[in-house]
């Protein structure tokens, strides 16, 4: 009996000894460092940074270096045409047409992308399930041939790669970006500095950032009534441009396991079966997959204001036009050669269901879609072309 | 990790297995044992009721997203909010069994937090075998777990209208599941030991999951106190856990709330103590004493659908209360803690310690003081006022309700 008076009282004293103490109240966060860099990305402490290739680390050397390749026309075959004149700064670096043109004529038959926050994209282009980095991307509208944009070849390349060594302002560019290498001005050093300059076109200065971070008056009310339609069920719109950088497709250095979705907006049918028009159906053409039609990325809609026409053929005029394109849940065309119901696209999206907006609440979705408008990001200095500045 | 999981995976087929032999085996012998069940030793059948409904000037404060949650833990099971207005907290029927031949059995239909629609919240059936002055129980179905009491209680029967804290965080209110229970009673000490499907918080259901749980138990009567003490240990495997109080869109008046889909995956360790007194002052006068704390060591990882991260935390939880009674009425004081520590590790840790909300720099406390007027034996009419400081913002809260709970039927 003794024993068991002493068990309850050591329980008694021990019960109460640890309901009072024993306390704290700590959340340690071990990133594995994953904030290290040797650049600033001008992003904000509560952000990720984009995914740093170990095989072209950022310095600023190299973003230098890679503006002025960016912006300097002699980096293509006929000596007419950069980077920058599809990536427009003011245009948060597209280029206002439907389609682009390369530096020989060609059109290309989708719409130029924005590079807003490029380092961020899961995948690159509209419909490449494979192309995973800016290097690797680069090759395209350096080297391609179908069509032509930057338009270098065999044939021409030395000549290219000349003028770019007898611009007195590159030898200490490259000599800067690439101090181990002996003689640096090469195609392959060219890529990497303009890599570097694409990748760290960082943009989160919005009066949304504003807002988020704690500035109320940083949105109207109108665009705080089209942030809560935005996100809600009722217009799906979060679902494919959701995240911080408003796209589903989106890869930084904390993600784990990276989704590359690809969406068909129910944009076209032009046969009845879900087709897209020939040379432009989307990812099908690279996957071969009958699922695969139609199938874009999500572009961030960070700037979009910006960045018209909009979709990947440029055929939506603006941003009116894309939400009215939403709300019908696809688009019928009636006539021409592209005739067909997109709305019964069936490959079409889950999330493309419509929904009926009154005057107001359209309004209120395009003024939060224009309070993604980052002008410190389509002005700076640091992102603008250096060659009509100096 | 996978070799815990297997290690683990092993042990509780083996302790099924063998409750299943067991209880095959005494399905076969003679019946000497008088009848007994866990609610009352009483032969023959009995259904009662009982309910309990509360008006509060407000709910407990919620996250922006209507989730409820306590900064710095991983919520699920049960714990749903008290929310402002009446609420029917809890409102049960049981049915229970005690036939000579020392089966017995127990069904139990109720309806909690609110819900619009009545389920089967206990339904099982033991039997009692008698070992020289000791006596073993084997117990099979759906029930709560019994390694502390405090886990089988409802608003309908525990002093104050609110679930514990410590219970809400670390237990997902109660622990209810399909498993098997033995507890063995000599003299004044019960030694238990359950095995638990999964599918009640902490755990997961599935080859990675489950749950297994011992407790021992001290009962003594000395002179006018009556005491009941205990100490417990639950081992809890989860596999993508979810928080399931929100899986299908809980409604908040007509809000539909969805909680973020992060998952833990791993272990969980538990171990509890506990002390009740009931001590009688004068003959219409009585003073009760109780104390319970639990800590829960977890260690698994977090995921959402791009992130990932190691989450290793010590959670502790504590309240202690007392009451007295003179006549019908009734004071009363709870205060209660919780201590929320966790470490994440990988690129991933960050955003999912803000996306899960674990990110804490406060130690949550909650003090509610209650008046209850025993209008008869059985019905009573309660007051409670709670400071709650559980979340960033102190919110009081003021509550009045009503506890009825009564023998329908009983042919004993």
């Amino acid at each position: 009996m003794k024993s068991n008076h002493t068990f309850a009282a050591l329980a008694f004293i021990a019960i109460f000894g640890l309901a009072g103490c024993g306390g704290s109240r700590t959340t340690i966060i071990d990133d594995n460092e994953v904030k290290n860099t040797a650049f600033n990305w001008r992003v904000r402490e509560d952000l990720p940074l984009p995914v740093e290739p170990t095989t072209n680390p950022m310095t600023e050397a190299k973003f230098q270096l890679g503006r002025h390749l960016f912006y300097d026309i002699r980096l293509s075959g006929n000596g007419t045409q950069s980077c920058g004149s599809c990536h427009q700064q003011e245009k948060a670096f597209t280029d206002g047409l439907v389609v682009a043109v390369g530096s020989t004529g060609d059109l290309h038959p989708r719409n130029a992308q924005t590079l807003t926050n490029a380092g961020y994209n899961a995948t690159l282009t509209w419909a490449n399930s494979v192309l995973l980095s800016l290097e690797q991307q680069m090759q395209a509208p350096l080297f391609g041939e179908n069509p032509v944009e930057q338009g270098i070849n065999d044939s021409n390349q030395d000549e290219v790669l000349q003028r770019i060594i007898d611009e007195p302002r590159y030898a200490d560019l490259f000599a800067d970006a690439f101090p181990d290498e002996g003689s640096p001005i090469t195609l392959n050093n060219i890529i990497a500095a303009i890599g570097c300059f694409v990748r760290g076109l960082t943009s989160f200065d919005a009066p949304f950032d504003r807002f988020q971070q704690g500035d109320p008056s940083a949105l109207s009310e109108a665009a705080k009534r089209g942030m809560a339609l935005f996100f809600s069920e009722r217009t799906e719109c979060f679902h494919c441009h959701g995240s911080y950088n408003f796209s589903d497709s989106t890869v930084d250095r904390t993600i784990a396991f990276i989704e590359r979705p690809f969406h068909n907006t129910g944009l076209y049918n032009v046969d009845g079966n879900g087709g897209f028009p020939d040379g432009n159906r989307g990812l099908i053409e690279l996957t071969g997959d009958p699922a695969d039609m139609g199938k874009f990325r999500a572009s961030s809609l960070r700037n979009i204001e910006l960045t018209a026409p909009y979709m990947h053929d440029g055929s939506i005029d603006t941003l009116e036009a894309v939400v009215d394109f939403y709300a019908a849940g696809g688009r019928n065309i009636t006539s021409g050669p592209h005739a067909g119901d997109g709305r019964l696209n069936p490959f079409k999206d889950s999330f493309i269901i419509g929904f009926t907006l009154t005057d107001q609440e359209k309004s209120d979705l395009i003024a939060f879609l224009k309070s993604l408008t980052d002008t410190e990001f389509t002005t700076t200095p640091r992102f603008s072309n250096p060659w009509s500045t100096q | 990790m996978k070799k815990q999981l297997m290690k683990k995976q092993i042990m509780k087929k083996t302790v099924l297995c063998s409750l299943a032999c067991v209880l095959t085996c005494l399905s076969s012998m003679n019946r000497l044992a008088h009848a007994h069940s866990r609610q009352d030793d009483e032969l023959g059948s009995k259904v009662s009721a009982a309910l309990s409904a509360t008006w509060r000037n407000d709910g407990a404060e919620l996250q922006e997203s209507g989730v409820w949650q306590i900064p710095g833990a991983l919520m699920g099971g049960e714990a749903y909010p008290v929310e402002k207005g009446t609420s029917l907290d809890d409102a049960n029927l049981t049915i229970q069994h005690n036939s000579e031949n020392g089966i017995y059995g127990l069904l139990q239909i109720s309806s909690h937090d609110n819900g619009n629609e009545a389920e089967i919240h206990h339904a099982y059936a033991g039997y009692t075998f008698f070992i020289g002055d000791s006596r073993l129980n084997l117990e099979g179905g759906r029930s709560a777990a019994e390694m502390t009491p405090s886990n089988a209680e409802h608003a309908s029967n525990r002093l104050f209208s609110e679930s514990p804290l410590a219970l809400d965080v670390l237990l997902g209110r109660q622990l209810n599941d399909e498993g098997l229970r033995a507890r063995w009673q000599w003299q004044d000490w019960i030694l238990g030991a359950e095995s638990w499907r999964g599918s009640a918080f902490p755990a997961t259901p599935g080859d990675n999951g489950g749950s297994f749980n011992v407790f021992l138990h001290h009962q003594e009567q000395w002179g006018r106190s009556r005491w009941r003490t205990g100490i417990w240990w639950l081992q809890a495997d989860a596999d993508e856990r979810l928080d399931s109080r929100y899986l299908s869109g809980h409604t908040h008046g007509s809000a539909t709330v969805t909680a973020p889909e992060v998952s833990f995956s791993g272990r969980s360790e538990l171990v509890g103590a506990f002390l009740r007194l009931d001590h009688t002052l004068t003959s219409d006068r009585q003073w009760q004493l109780q104390a319970e704390w639990i800590q829960a060591d977890v260690d698994g990882s977090l995921q959402d659908s791009t992130h990932q991260a190691d989450h290793i935390g010590t959670h502790r939880g504590a309240w202690v209360q007392t009451a007295l009674r003179q006549h019908q009425h009734e004071l009363g004081v709870r205060w209660e803690h919780l201590a929320l520590d966790n470490t994440l590790i990988g690129a991933g840790a960050p955003s999912l310690a803000s996306i899960a909300n674990l990110y804490n720099d406060r130690e949550p406390t909650r003090t509610t003081f209650l008046y209850a007027w025993h209008a008869t034996d059985t019905f009573l009419i309660r007051c409670e006022w709670t400071r709650d400081n559980s979340q960033e913002d102190s919110t009081d809260r003021f509550a009045v309700g009503l506890v009825w709970q009564e023998t329908l039927w009983s042919q004993r």
